[in-house]
């Protein structure tokens, strides 16, 4: 009995040590998106400790070779929706016709955004973009943090967000059209750009 | 730019997400139909560009970090006081074949010492293979709890969700009961051989589940969708309950309106809300 007990135990220190290889090292990522969706510092450490608690708890059943990153969202989310989703703060909604036509307008007072770039990029401060991502509605902010920030795939935001890649599409056009908006009107108001 | 279809290219495109050529192609000759796209390639490239590179990106404060790991730690060395031994004996070719032997003795043994008239059950309890209501259940908890499965549906309101199921090819009256001390998360719907059966679950804020799974007895009759025992459909027809255990989880099955219920928690047999319907 004693050799099984301690091959049992090497499984056990084995899966551990795999665990922190592979899930620790995303902590700050999930961190990251957590803070943006609760948008509470206390309410994104306690979502990352119970995904991290119930990640180990099911790590046996997590596929080698696979994107452990991907999987870590996919367990947040479920305990985000059951906990978190119902205290946090939904932003404004966004008038999307709105934000079309302010959007052609810029459009149509620029024969070329080449020197746009300069000026927001390198103007815009750190909590404005912070401020713009923050105020979008929940469904585009996912998307966008998913794809821009942490670099997941589309098949993987749409399984993360349960939609078609079409609407993975969608979204992240519309709410980078809203963000492009946002920051423009940052920059005009704060006098970052020439023109 | 108003055409929903170049809108998406062009945001895959950006994203090097045009996986066929005829995509690209397409993309490529809405370049050319249309040189204002130029502007929104570039405005929206220059978006991402400062999500990428310009946003911050928040670290986890030190002393959670810490916490986590202390946790999980703590999860670990409680982990390996509870070994699962169906898991780690069958699993082993040489500790398996000794230990399946011993464990066959003691059935044999077992059996033919029992004292007359013991009845074990053993008809009821053999709900086994992979459409069976058990194990559709089980596994649909398990895929829950680990995060492969989430609701299609978030809602707390009962008569929400019955609606849900109605709206989404459900064709028969659900039942969605109120547990003291839990919420409803929400529901999906499952497909069985092109059948929509109905699954939801509820969330206490200590970290239980409740998911129930619910089936017309139509589906479980004859060329069933979903199997069941006729020992067992007629047990539960009388009134009873039945109890199972896998893993850490429990499940209880109750037959009511021509429906069969398959609750499974992961709270402790004794607590498990079980005569539900009202």
């Amino acid at each position: 009995m004693f050799p099984f007990l301690f091959a049992m135990l090497d499984d056990q220190q084995q899966l551990y040590a795999d665990f922190e290889a592979e899930a620790i090292p995303h902590m700050d990522s999930l961190y990251n998106f957590a803070l943006k969706i609760t948008g509470d510092s206390d309410d994104a450490s306690d979502l990352i400790q119970e995904t991290y608690l119930k990640s180990f708890r099911f790590f046996d059943k997590f596929e080698k070779g696979t994107n452990c990153k991907a999987w870590l969202f996919r367990i947040m989310k479920n305990t985000y929706i059951n906990t978190y989703r119902k205290r946090a703060k939904e932003p404004d909604k966004v008038d999307y016709e709105e934000i079309e036509n302010f959007y052609e307008s810029i459009k149509s007072s620029y024969s070329d955004a080449s020197h746009l770039e300069k000026e927001l990029y390198d103007n815009l401060l750190d909590d404005e973009i912070s401020q713009a991502i923050s105020s979008l509605p929940e469904d585009f902010r996912t998307v966008v943090i998913l794809c821009d920030i942490e670099g997941l795939s589309y098949e993987e935001i749409a399984d993360f967000i349960d939609c078609p890649i079409g609407t993975v599409r969608s979204r992240l056009h519309r709410a980078r059209k809203i963000l492009f908006t946002k920051l423009y009107k940052y920059a005009s108001d704060k006098g970052y750009l020439e023109k | 730019m108003k055409n929903k279809k170049h809108e998406e290219l062009l945001t895959a495109f950006i994203d090097n997400e045009l996986k066929s050529q005829e995509e690209l192609r397409a993309f490529e000759e809405a370049l050319k139909e249309d040189p204002s796209l130029e502007f929104d390639l570039k405005a929206e490239s220059l978006t991402k560009n400062i999500l990428k590179n310009r946003s911050v990106r928040d670290k986890m404060p030190g002393k959670r970090k810490e916490g986590i790991l202390r946790a999980l730690a703590a999860e670990r060395i409680s982990t390996q006081k509870k070994f699962t031994f169906k898991e780690n004996i069958y699993n082993r070719k040489f500790i398996g074949f000794s230990t399946a032997a011993v464990i066959l003795i003691a059935i044999i043994l077992l059996l033919f010492n029992r004292p007359p008239g013991v009845n074990i059950g053993i008809n009821i309890s053999k709900q086994t293979g992979e459409n069976n209501i058990v194990v559709l259940a089980a596994n649909n908890f398990e895929k829950y709890m680990a995060g492969d499965k989430s609701v299609q549906f978030v809602s707390n309101n009962p008569e929400e969700i019955k609606n849900y199921f109605r709206t989404n090819g459900v064709d028969y009256e659900t039942y969605i009961p109120d547990f003291d001390n839990y919420s409803l998360v929400g529901a999906f719907v499952t497909d069985h051989k092109g059948v929509k059966l109905a699954n939801h679950i509820y969330s206490s804020p200590d970290g239980k589940y409740i998911y129930i799974f619910q089936v017309h007895e139509n589906y479980l009759q004859g060329d069933s969708i979903v199997r069941i025992t006729n020992d067992l459909l007629n047990y539960l027809k009388l009134g009873n309950d039945y109890k199972t255990t896998q893993k850490e989880y429990i499940t209880v099955l109750k037959h009511k309106d021509k429906k069969v219920f398959a609750m499974v928690s992961n709270l402790d047999a004794e607590k498990l809300p079980i005569n539900f319907y009202k």
